[in-house]
């Protein structure tokens, strides 16, 4: 993505000091913002070109040119946030997608009540099938990040126990078509006060 | 593509958090019997590149065909720097085979054991050897031969005697020799007649180097008491001393093992039976076809190291330490024959961490590689080559071969024949390869095969001819693989979407014309016969997946380099180093001289002379397949210093079994081989083994112990079920209270359960409780007034109940006082829809038409539409609580209502809704209880009727406490139909309570007491039995646990009766066996007889009639008195006749005897007959007694008339000490002579004299 433009600064030096902040971004990653009149949409990227001239006479304002690296992964709309009590295995969560592309990098919590889960299972029908094996000690909660490829349980890693089931065929952990989708979690151990919890963005092109 | 790479640590665990996403490439190069190589590149930025160490293990995968697939593996040998823009990471390192290059097979050796004919009379014999009588001489009849027992024909037999023909020992049959050139592990015996006698067993011994020794074995042919009483085999593991032997006449010199029938006695001599001996075969080592998982079964235990197909040939190897990946090569390279032709076998990396053993199979990849821009020949998928490079090499050609093993053996005793194109010399001992000598001409190699060799060095023809063959098999291949120069091409193509893999075949089509000439001419096509894929490059990008380069070959084998070259030197040079050659071997025994404590680790007294040491037996002293550590003892070079110990051989003897004192068995070394096992038993496995390695002890049959803890979790898995024949319970188990149980019957009684679904056959639900307190009687109970909503546990909620009826304004619950209520709820029914090919886990439960279950890993797919109902399912949960009170409004009392908090707040659901008119049970506060009857607990209400009391303690959700049951009491002591009734505190040894029904009346840590009204008591208890009177003083103690009573320290077993601070009582002692009686004894009647006296005082006896038989005092039926045995007379007696004497009249001795019949008491002395002295019943006294007339008076006589003296006689008074003789005429006095007096009478002259003047007596 190439940015280009002109900032208009009321004083030389304000315009300066813009343009030393906005050099300050060469090479980071960070979220890239995008805006219409409706939402603010963002992606993952990283800065690999800041540009800018002045004109002579012209110290209030200067173009600039910006060019970023996008990683993968549509644009990121509204925060959806689905919660759920894990008392029957499986419990279908619905996720709505309101965007227009798949996402791919939702998180899934699982936090344990009443006794160790040993299993987590999370399944999307004909498309994921993935199953994490372990120990997740009352209170604890097993994080994946989808996006990330990352298992953790607080801070620790815990993709030891991964495994893809035979009904993954999606190089993603979980992909979310836009609508409905319903995200079977299975659980092996726990009580029915266990909870569940998934997050993601609406999926925009 | 998008693919990831997984870290792995060397056991497959993934590591980190996730796999790495951002690799931008991903090569693969397996290679045909060998080892591949792999690579990637990532990112140095990436987070996840921390997890790249080295040996670690990269494995990619990526979604192929909808399917996640496993598109290989490495281990991470290389990571360089790639510094740019952006700096990136290459990986590389060999692929996953190469950690088959990380464990040895040790000395395996590659062979199987089969049956073996012993009709060859150069390789075995069978013999019958009978003693007969010459006159009095054992003679051994030579007539050994029994040919039609082991002539390969089933049908033709010999016939045995069961009996010796030896006169005086017919109790044992004749020896029956089976001899081979081998050791061998079993014997068949077919017979079609059988032994019929009772109470026959088999002896077998072998010869175990200087005689016959017992051979322990299992008779297959036993049938009750009758061995030989069936056609079957006889086993037994392989004497470690085993030796050589010529065992009889012309019998020749072979392993032998000799068995006889013996008979059990009672032995029936008369017996002359006989059984027909149809064939004899033994059990011994031949090639195996099994060698592939002999091999991997050194593998990794992450790698699949079994279940391999057997090779097409068979195999006869034995390798010296080669890694698992060398030893697979070396079976490759053993080659064979097929059909007549040279053949080879491959394999390749399979699947995960496993091998695929191709065998000859070379299937073709249907693709042919063609220069881009060529005319297309013929047909299949193109793949273009970008590039080519051929090498021709005939340096390594070698067209004749003279070769020997690695013990020297050659291939004279080879039972092979030259295959198509191949000569072979039997005499010049060579083979050569035809086309390769007509085209290069002679080559000659002298090659020497190191993994060739004769396994059992002392077999003369069965191994030297299977080593020759093995040699011969060896030498085929080589010359096949080197016998014409051979080309190798290297290809890089345009990436082909088609993963090709080692082993298959391919077209090649490549021209090159330079100057008309035609520099590259290949065309497998025309030629018909296409190149072996020896090494396919795998590369994946984002791109997508495919095949880059190849590298093939005209001959299914590796380009050899400098580095395959040294490597096989250095393998072949190290074999070479750790061979015994197949020489005569020594064993070495006893004091063999030397004066040396130890040689390398072996005992003074197996210590040669020096120069003297040949070799040692490896077989005699280690079996090679049982070398404990490793390290091959009997080869002295082999064994580093820190590697010695002292062989140890132990015989079933008890005066030889190993003994340790105070000692333990370490077994340092390698983990993996550090085991501890029993001979491997007829199951197959070992009945003990202590597998360090793998951390496990395994035990055949049983296991007894009081206790297994485990510092982590405790995990059964059998492979079939968890069996037991007692219930399973906590300690603290009582039913429907407190802990759980569950038995072998099937009953369980838990405190709580959750099930996802519950199916019950039956369903009794407990709902006495909700039954207005009918059958639990707590402190209180109400109806709820309205719907109750269960908060979360911890939060607060409205209860509204009911007054009592008739006590308006009574609040029914006090505050802070726990509350129970119970949800009772149905879950509604529903039903969701499957549609076509939906596929339904394993594992879920699909409710249709009546119940379908899921099997365990099976998947159900949906053909048409499945609709699945689910739902009526009955919960019963409680929702626990305090209440405060609120407020009433119209006879409805409101109550603040907090639920407990975690498991105590019961299992009723956040939200859930307990229904008016429920009822809400008060259990009041900590310490309360409840009375409780019941008549259906357990199963078929086996643990009831009963009433009991519970308290509670802190919560009642899990601190009940039963104080009293009175009924079925089954369930607290798990005695069937036990009734009665039960009060305590608990039911362990250390508990407190009361037990009566009809198995016991015990009290558990209890005293019993009994007390009167006036202080008096008895108290029982595990101490004893005591009892006070009145006034405190103690009456008795019976005791069985030391105790201080009364100021007495009593023991175990004492007795006391009476006050010891009165000191009036019996003590029995039991420590000292002593009673104590401080008091009077009284003995009233009956009287006791002397036989009622047991173990009567030393001395003192009672005889009826007779002589007493020793010295002491007696009590007989006519006498008492003092017996000496020595003189055989008493020497006191008191006579029942009132005769009685003290003393003995004997010589030396004097005696007084009274005889009332007489009335005279009379004194005896030194044995005369008549008395000195007696006292007559007239109350004379007569001394000097001279007639046995009892008339005549003694000499003197004393009565009431006064002193008489006879004739002669004097009578003398007076004073002084003097004395004096009255005899003759000369006087002599008493007494001062101025003062005494004597008086002599004369009787006859009537006169008297006085101091010698007489005084006549005048008559009247």
């Amino acid at each position: 993505v190439t940015v280009e433009g002109v900032w208009v600064a009321d004083t030389p030096a304000a315009l300066q000091a813009k343009l030393h902040s906005l050099r300050a971004l060469l090479g980071k990653r960070a979220r890239l913002w995008r805006a219409d009149d409706t939402e603010q949409q963002w992606r993952i990227a990283r800065c690999l070109e800041v540009r800018s001239q002045k004109e002579p006479g012209s110290q209030g304002h200067a173009e600039i040119g910006l060019r970023f690296q996008l990683f993968p992964g549509p644009w990121n709309g509204a925060a959806r946030t689905v919660n759920a009590t894990l008392d029957a295995s499986p419990k279908t969560l619905t996720c709505n997608n309101a965007g227009n592309v798949r996402v791919d990098n939702a998180v899934v919590t699982v936090t344990a009540a009443g006794s160790a889960i040993t299993q987590v299972r999370v399944r999307v029908a004909n498309v994921s099938d993935i199953r994490w094996n372990g120990n997740l000690a009352v209170g604890q909660t097993l994080t994946l990040d989808c996006g990330a490829r990352t298992a953790r349980i607080g801070s620790t890693d815990a993709y030891a126990g991964w495994e893809y089931l035979s009904g993954h065929v999606v190089p993603e952990w979980l992909r979310l078509q836009p609508g409905n989708n319903s995200v079977l979690i299975y659980r092996t151990g726990g009580s029915s006060a266990s909870t569940a919890q998934i997050t993601f963005n609406d999926g925009w092109a | 593509m998008e693919f990831w790479i997984d870290i792995e640590a060397g056991d497959g665990n993934k590591l980190g958090s996730g796999p790495i996403t951002t690799a931008t490439n991903w090569e693969h190069t397996p290679r045909l019997d060998a080892a591949g190589t792999f690579s990637f590149t990532m990112p140095a930025s990436d987070p996840k590149a921390a997890l790249l160490q080295h040996k670690r293990v990269a494995r990619c995968r990526a979604i192929v065909g909808g399917t996640v697939t496993d598109l290989g593996a490495g281990i991470i040998d290389e990571i360089s720097v790639n510094v740019g823009d952006p700096t990136m990471l290459d990986v590389s390192g060999p692929d996953i085979m190469q950690e088959l290059a990380t464990r040895t097979v040790g000395r395996l050796a590659i062979c199987e054991q089969g049956w073996r004919s012993l009709n060859d009379p150069a390789r075995s014999m069978l013999g019958w050897f009978r003693n007969s009588l010459s006159g009095d001489n054992i003679v051994p009849n030579e007539d050994i031969a029994i040919p039609l027992s082991h002539d390969g024909n089933a049908d033709t037999y010999e016939s045995i005697y069961l009996q010796s023909e030896l006169d005086g020992f017919p109790t044992h049959g004749a020896w029956l020799y089976v001899g081979h050139d081998a050791r061998f592990d079993r014997i068949r015996l077919t017979f079609s007649q059988y032994n019929t006698n009772d109470d026959c067993i088999l002896q077998c011994q072998y010869y175990n180097g200087s005689g016959w020794s017992t051979l322990n074995h299992t008779d297959g042919t036993r049938v009750g008491t009758r061995t030989w009483a069936q056609s079957g085999e006889i086993t037994f593991n392989r004497p470690a001393n085993w030796a050589r032997y010529t065992a009889a006449y012309g019998a020749g010199n072979w392993f032998w093992v000799r068995m006889r029938v013996q008979r059990v006695p009672p032995a029936n001599p008369s017996s002359t039976s006989y059984v027909r001996l149809n064939e004899v075969e033994v059990y011994a080592d031949i090639p195996t076809t099994n060698g592939v998982n002999l091999i991997m079964n050194h593998a990794p235990t992450t790698w699949t190291r079994s279940g391999y197909p057997q090779t097409v040939t068979e195999k006869y190897l034995e390798f010296d330490g080669e890694t698992v990946l060398a030893a697979l090569i070396a079976l490759c390279e053993q080659g064979g024959q097929s059909s007549n032709e040279a053949i080879r076998e491959h394999f390749r990396l399979g699947t995960g961490r496993a091998i695929e053993w191709l065998g000859t199979t070379q299937p073709s990849s249907g693709l042919r590689a063609q220069r881009g821009g060529d005319a297309t020949e013929g047909g299949g998928e193109l793949c273009i080559i970008e590039s080519l490079t051929e090498r021709r090499d005939s340096s390594e050609a070698v067209t004749r071969i003279y070769p020997t093993s690695a013990d020297g053996i050659t291939l004279a005793l080879t039972t092979r024949s030259a295959p198509t194109g191949y000569t072979f010399s039997r005499g010049g001992n060579y083979l050569q390869h035809n086309a390769g000598a007509g085209a290069l001409g002679i080559i000659e190699a002298w090659m020497r095969f190191s993994d060739v060799s004769t396994q059992q060095a002392d077999s003369r023809t069965e191994h030297p001819t299977m080593a020759s063959n093995a040699l011969f098999d060896r030498v085929v291949e080589y010359l096949r693989t080197h016998g014409e120069a051979q080309r190798f091409y290297d290809l890089s193509v345009v990436q082909f979407p088609k993963l090709l893999r080692p082993g298959e075949t391919i077209d090649v089509v490549y021209h090159d014309y330079v100057d008309g000439y035609h520099a590259v001419d290949i065309d497998t096509v025309a030629l018909g016969t296409p190149l072996h894929i020896l090494a396919p490059t795998i590369r994946i990008t984002p791109e997508g997946v495919g095949t880059i380069a190849l590298e093939v070959a005209t001959i299914d084998r590796p380009a050899q380099s400098d580095a395959s070259v040294l490597a096989n030197t250095v393998r072949d040079v190290q074999r070479m180093s750790g061979t015994v050659s197949n020489v005569t071997t020594q064993i070495i025994s006893g004091d063999v001289g030397g004066d040396a404590d130890t040689v390398d680790g072996f005992h003074a007294s197996n210590t040669p002379n020096p120069n003297t040491l040949l070799a040692l037996n490896a077989n005699a002293q280690w079996p090679l397949s049982t070398i404990p550590d490793g390290y091959d003892h009997t080869k002295l070079s082999n064994v580093l210093p820190d590697q010695h110990h002292n062989p140890v051989s132990l015989s079933a003897s008890a005066q030889y079994l190993l003994s340790l004192n105070d000692q333990q068995i370490d077994m340092p070394g390698v983990a993996a081989s550090r085991v501890l096992a029993s001979p491997i038993g007829s199951s197959g496995t070992p009945q003990f083994r202590a597998d360090v390695g793998l951390n496990s002890l395994t035990l055949g049959t049983k296991l007894t112990t009081p206790l297994i803890d485990s510092a982590a979790a405790l995990m059964l898995s059998p492979t079939t079920r968890t069996q037991t024949d007692r219930a399973i319970a906590s300690d603290d188990y009582i039913s429907r209270l407190t802990g759980w149980q569950i038995t072998p019957y099937g009953a369980a009684d838990f405190r709580f359960g959750y099930f996802d679904e519950l199916h019950a056959q039956s369903f009794i639900a407990d709902l006495e409780q909700a039954l207005a307190g009918g059958q639990i009687i707590c402190k209180s109970v109400a109806p709820l007034a309205a719907d109750f909503i269960a908060p979360a546990p911890g939060g607060d909620g409205d209860l509204y109940v009911h007054e009592f009826p008739g006590f308006g304004g009574f609040r029914v619950f006090v505050d802070d006082d726990l509350i129970r209520l119970r949800q009772f709820y149905r879950e509604s029914p529903g039903s969701m829809t499957y549609t076509e090919d939906t596929t339904i886990p394993a594992n879920e439960f699909v409710y249709h038409a009546g119940v379908v279950s899921v099997a365990d890993g099976v998947t159900l797919t949906v053909e048409g539409e499945l609709v699945a109902d689910y739902g009526n399912s009955l919960y019963i949960t409680d929702c626990w609580g305090t209440v405060a009170y609120h407020s009433t409004t119209d006879g409805v009392q409101r109550y603040t209502f907090t639920r407990s908090g975690g498991d105590r707040a019961g299992q009723a659901p956040t939200g859930a809704v307990i229904k008016a008119e429920s009822l809400a049970l008060d259990y009041g506060i900590s310490g309360n209880g409840y009375y409780e009857v019941n008549a259906i607990d357990g199963p078929m209400a086996e643990n009831s009727p009963y009433a009991q009391v519970v308290t509670w303690s802190d919560h009642p959700a899990d601190g009940l406490s039963l104080r009293t049951r009175m009924g079925n009491l089954r369930g607290v002591f798990g005695t069937a139909d036990e009734f009665g009734l039960y009060a305590g505190d608990g039911v362990s040894a250390s508990s407190r309570y009361l037990r009566i029904s009809n198995e016991a009346v015990e009290m558990r840590n209890l005293p019993l007491l009994m007390l009167g009204n006036s202080g008096a008591r008895v108290e029982a208890h595990s101490g004893g039995l005591f009892g006070l009177d009145n006034s405190g003083a103690g009456a008795f103690a019976l005791v069985t646990n030391p105790v201080s009573w009364q100021g007495q320290a009593l023991d175990a077993g004492d007795v006391m009766i009476g006050s010891a601070t009165a000191g009036q009582y019996i003590h029995w002692d039991a420590s000292e066996t002593r009673l104590t009686v401080a008091g009077d004894i009284l003995i009233q009647n009956p009287v006791i007889d002397w036989n009622d006296v047991l173990n009567k005082p030393a001395g003192a006896a009672r005889l009826g009639t007779g002589t007493p038989s020793s010295t002491g005092l007696w009590l007989t039926a006519t006498r008492l008195g003092y017996w000496n045995a020595s003189v055989n007379d008493w020497q006191a007696v008191i006579q029942s006749d009132g005769v009685t004497r003290f003393g003995r009249n004997v010589s030396g001795s004097t005696a007084m005897t009274w005889d009332p019949s007489t009335g005279r008491l009379r004194f005896f002395g030194g044995g005369a007959s008549l008395p000195r002295m007696e006292l007559r019943a007239d109350g004379a006294l007569h001394i000097g007694i001279h007639s046995s007339d009892p008339s005549v008076d003694g000499r003197v006589f004393l009565n009431q008339d006064g002193i008489s003296f006879q004739d002669g006689r004097s009578a003398f008074w007076g004073a002084g000490t003097g004395s004096t003789t009255l005899s003759g005429s000369t006087d002599t006095y008493w007494g001062d002579p101025q003062h005494s007096h004597r008086v002599s009478l004369s009787v006859s002259g009537r006169r008297m004299r006085i101091d010698g003047v007489w005084c006549i007596a005048i008559p009247e």
